[in-house]
């Protein structure tokens, strides 16, 4: 219910800043840049790099402004915008996935599924060293709460694949929990 | 957890270009500007070239029937194409090739079944003179189309330029080719398949292609 009001408040945000609403765009950059900053972080594993993505997704989802139409959801086209954004950089620059410190990113509520697999450090670490495909679905779907529709349109592939990618990400990262018991957690990190 | 602040170059960006804006029309809508000058251009070499000379050893069905069914594949085509360039609507790869390859394969079935009823003029008469002349006559008669529709895809934001392109291309080949399956008076299937169904895949190539060069250009 509650991400129905959310999700109704970020049309009219949308529909407002279509129109010319400065405060509209506002209101859209402080209830979507932690959950983008999040989600570009799984691309870059760098905070400021992701920051700066960011700053270039909302960039790009004020030039492709129009291409949004009222009353579809807003997540998914600015998820596939920022993800567009995130490709780019990492097509043109070629670069290394670097690993920051997780505290540094914005929180994201860690939801009681991932939850159970363990705290949130242990989580995002082991997160990252999944494959792309698997961190990415899992990132939409258990942490930021798309729907499998949702993130079947953002990254081009049936709800179903998306699914099942969901569940093979999820059942890997809770064989590197009982496997590693959590022995790594902060390997990654520099 | 306060706010976050927007950084004021991001804000200044935004507010040097916040006019109200206009979202875009539909895709069944913009699917239909594309099909408009299709049509034009089918009205164009239909009523200005002719019709192929054994059109009346050709039932109405499968000569004026299953063109229009083809014009109507291409608008599939060219509709997911441009629902394939608005962000977070993408189509899964396997469905848009699916798409593709059902296309083409009517494109086929079509050509045989003509065949069948009518083999019209000797493919081994001139068979390289016939090909280039349908080629040509299947990669002008797609131009138009296709321009409309990658012009309709990049007013839009691709994630997947190449894609949306390739789609487009498609789109446009397989309309042209409704308009070539009432003019080409070769019905020989070694015809059909190097020379039309070869332009179907290489104007989709070419779709795929601007949509790549263009994509590398863009950020």
């Amino acid at each position: 219910m509650a991400r129905k009001d959310d999700e109704q408040q970020l049309v009219d945000l949308m529909t407002s800043y279509q129109q010319g609403d400065a405060e509209a765009f506002t209101g859209l950059y402080q209830a979507l840049k932690a959950p983008l900053q999040r989600y570009l972080w799984t691309f870059v594993r760098n905070t400021t790099t992701a920051e700066d993505l960011t700053q270039e997704a909302f960039l790009q989802i004020h030039r492709a402004r129009h291409t949004y139409t009222s009353p579809r959801p807003v997540r998914p086209w600015v998820y596939a915008i920022s993800r567009y954004v995130a490709l780019m950089h990492l097509r043109s620059k070629r670069r290394r996935k670097e690993s920051l410190a997780f505290e540094d990113l914005p929180e994201v509520p860690v939801p009681p599924e991932m939850d159970r697999i363990g705290d949130a450090a242990t989580v995002f670490t082991l997160m990252a060293k999944l494959p792309q495909a698997g961190q990415e679905v899992l990132m939409l779907h258990h942490l930021l709460g798309l729907s499998f529709q949702e993130v079947g349109d953002i990254l081009g592939v049936a709800p179903g694949t998306a699914k099942v990618r969901a569940h093979r990400a999820l059942k890997t990262l809770k064989e590197m929990v009982t496997d590693e018991g959590g022995s790594d957690v902060g390997a990654t990190r520099s | 957890m306060s706010a976050p602040h927007v950084p004021e170059e991001l804000m200044k960006a935004v507010m040097d270009d916040l006019q109200p804006i206009t979202p875009l029309a539909p895709v069944w809508r913009r699917t239909l500007w594309a099909l408009a000058v299709s049509a034009l251009v089918f009205a164009v070499a239909v009523l200005g070239f002719g019709l192929r000379s054994d059109i009346q050893n050709i039932p109405t069905w499968l000569g004026w029937g299953s063109s229009v069914i083809e014009f109507l594949a291409a608008a599939l085509l060219i509709g997911l194409a441009l629902r394939e360039s608005i962000p977070g609507r993408s189509i899964p790869l396997g469905s848009a090739l699916t798409a593709l390859v059902a296309c083409i394969t009517y494109q086929l079935t079509v050509g045989y079944v003509t065949w069948r009823f009518s083999s019209g003029v000797p493919w081994e008469d001139n068979p390289l003179a016939h090909g280039m002349g349908c080629m040509i006559s299947d990669t002008t008669l797609a131009i138009p189309t296709l321009l409309v529709t990658v012009w309709l895809i990049i007013r839009a934001f691709p994630t997947r330029a190449w894609m949306a392109g390739m789609l487009g291309g498609a789109g446009a080949a397989i309309a042209s080719d409704a308009i070539t399956h009432l003019r080409c008076p070769v019905s020989d299937m070694r015809h059909v398949l190097l020379w039309h169904t070869g332009a179907v895949v290489l104007i989709s190539a070419a779709g795929a292609l601007i949509g790549l060069v263009w994509d590398r250009r863009r950020i």
